[in-house]
């Protein structure tokens, strides 16, 4: 087995749920949510956040203000939707009911 | 002094190096082709292009106005290459490989799969050929006359290294699109891609010594220059001794086999004794026979096997597993070892003793009789028909060892000696002598020989071989024949003209040495 492929693709599944989850309380850009997630060690490399806001913003859950930065490029300040709202508010019980259900399994293994 | 190049990065102005944005441009037209069938890729590659941006203003300051190519390498690298970032299911490439035939294809040198220089394999790739073959191939020519390193050299020199990801597709004849590129990519992120760009990175650092990059510990041109060279002599003398190997165990297999007739035979030039054959001869049952081949097989093929083991491990990559099968065949063969020396020492209790039987041959001769006519006659004994090459064993050997096997019975040639007395009259001895784990076994074995010699007046009749029971087996079992002649007397060897075997006649021949 390719641990690392395995691993990469949990990562994957949960990477919405932690965007979403993110800017839940605050608005955030790009390099906000990059460094969260890499001391959370979610991320590998920061290009995979960005194909994953855009498909996040065409489906209507995140929206976006442009605010001018000292010195650097304008950027992209992203909030959450109401569907966003709504959407993270299920993936975050789905995600518990994963984990409950999971560790079920893993504990009975193990034990 | 170093070109600069102003450029404008999703709205930024920078400076930036001449080498650094070829790389930069280069990336995100990779990133461009990568999106180009994702949803939304326009603003994706804005968005990816406005972080570089970000970075790239990170990391200049009022003393530092330049973006250098290690700047680009490291925000590559923290953004990752296109096949990182997607975060779509994987693509599936199975399409790409069908129009892999009409693609162009180059030749360079595959540093990917390389022992040397990358040169087999980069040819390997070209024909798409097996690299097995071309090695072999190098190898054979190799021994002609040195003409493969030769070629070997001057294609190291002449053909290029693949290195970029489009070089390395072309020499596969991949057709140099994004997919493949891709594909490429993740093949190489964890080893190769980190090797360049480490070699770009000192090979860059060097020619921009006015900024002051901190140094990186590279092994030095002429280290590696002389650990290639050093892998070089190492390769080939794992060859060396691999092929020496591999000849020795094409000339020993024959010594293995059955002969079938003899204790030795002739193959090509060369006389092999049947190790079968002699053992069989020698022990004295099947278990005994055994305890003495297998170790033998055992001690003389795991060096050899080994070695080759070790010369193909070096050449192809498979070296720890080689070691892995080399340590077992090594405890294999001391085990070999240990039981050879016990069956040696169980063989020479077979030849513990020996017995001689002296017997005088009675002559019809009279003192007037000047001269005794010797003749070889194979008609006195029920003699097998024989071919050549016994007679080319016997001289080979000069008579000894010559041991020839039927049915139940073994045949070896006597020894003929001369020696001038002062008595008056001729006298024939023979002498027969034979060794065996008792005394009585020897006497015994003594005893089995069969052997003639027949008189007629002044001529003496010799068989040409002696024979004994294959069932008392061989314990060095002798026949010699002494001839006693007179000072003032002499012997004539009468050539038989009725012999037809070579060997009869080369015995015939041995029996006129002897003589004074």
């Amino acid at each position: 087995m390719n641990i690392e492929k395995t691993v990469a693709q949990m990562r994957k599944g949960v990477l919405e749920l932690c965007i979403l989850s993110i800017l839940e309380h605050k608005e955030a850009y790009a390099s906000d949510m990059i460094s969260t997630m890499k001391d959370a060690e979610l991320i590998i490399v920061e290009g995979t956040l960005y194909p994953l806001l855009t498909r996040l913003k065409n489906e209507g859950l995140l929206d976006y203000r442009w605010q001018e930065s000292t010195g650097g490029p304008p950027r992209k300040y992203y909030t959450l939707t109401q569907l966003g709202k709504n959407t993270v508010a299920e993936l975050k019980i789905s995600w518990n009911d994963l984990v409950s259900s999971i560790n079920k399994i893993i504990i009975q293994k193990t034990i | 002094m170093k070109k600069n190049i102003k450029v404008n990065v999703a709205g930024m102005l920078f400076n930036i190096d001449e080498d650094a944005y070829e790389m930069l441009e280069n990336y995100l037209n990779r990133l461009d082709r990568h999106f180009s069938r994702t949803n939304g890729s326009k603003e994706i590659i804005e968005d990816i292009e406005r972080g570089i941006a970000d970075m790239m203003s990170n990391r200049v300051n009022s003393t530092k106005t330049t973006i250098n190519l290690d700047d680009i390498q490291e925000i590559i690298k923290a953004m990752g290459e296109p096949g990182e970032i997607d975060d779509e299911e994987e693509n599936n490439y199975s399409h790409s490989t069908s129009s892999r035939i009409n693609a162009p294809r180059r030749l360079y040198r595959d540093s990917d799969m390389k022992v040397i220089a990358g040169v087999c394999s980069g040819i390997s790739k070209y024909l798409n050929v097996d690299v097995a073959w071309i090695r072999i191939l190098f190898v054979v020519l190799l021994f002609i006359s040195g003409t493969g390193l030769l070629i070997y050299l001057v294609l190291w020199i002449a053909v290029p290294e693949a290195i970029t990801t489009a070089q390395k597709l072309e020499m596969q004849g991949e057709p140099i699109n994004i997919d493949n590129i891709e594909k490429k990519i993740k093949e190489e992120v964890n080893n190769l891609g980190d090797q360049i760009t480490k070699i770009k990175k000192e090979h860059f650092t060097k020619k921009k010594s006015e900024t002051n990059t901190p140094r990186r510990n590279q092994p030095s041109v002429l280290g590696s220059m002389i650990a290639a060279l050093v892998k070089v002599v190492l390769v080939f003398f794992g060859l060396f001794f691999g092929i020496l190997a591999l000849i020795v165990i094409g000339f020993t297999i024959p010594a293995f086999v059955t002969a079938g007739g003899s204790l030795f035979f002739i193959l090509g030039d060369l006389v092999y004794f049947s190790i079968p054959e002699v053992l069989r001869s020698i022990t004295v049952n099947n278990s005994e026979y055994h305890m003495v081949f297998l170790p033998l097989i055992a001690i003389i093929f795991i060096p050899l096997i080994s070695l080759i083991l070790g010369s193909l491990g070096y050449l192809f990559g498979f070296r720890s597993e080689a070691k892995g099968i080399n340590k077992a065949l090594g405890i294999l063969w001391i085990v070999a070892v240990v039981f050879s020396v016990v069956s040696f020492f169980q063989i020479k209790n077979h030849f513990e003793h020996d017995t001689v039987v002296k017997n005088q041959i009675t002559l019809n001769v009279n003192d007037s009789t000047k001269t005794l006519y010797l003749r070889i006659a194979p008609s006195l004994m029920n003699l097998p028909d024989l071919d050549d090459d016994f007679a080319t064993i016997y001289d080979e050997f000069d008579g000894d060892f010559m041991v020839i096997k039927t049915d139940s019975t073994y045949y070896a040639a006597p020894k003929f000696r001369s020696y001038f007395t002062s008595d008056s009259n001729f006298r024939i001895e023979t002498v027969m002598k034979s060794h065996g784990e008792k005394p009585s076994i020897a006497s015994k074995n003594v005893r089995n020989i069969d052997y003639k010699i027949v008189t007629k007046d002044s001529v003496i009749y010799f068989s040409p071989l002696f024979s004994f029971p294959s069932q008392d087996r061989f314990r060095n079992q002798q026949v010699e024949i002494r001839l006693y002649v007179p000072k003032n007397k002499s012997i004539i060897i009468e050539e038989n003209p009725e012999l037809t075997s070579q060997l009869y006649k080369e015995i015939e021949r041995e029996l006129g040495y002897s003589i004074p």
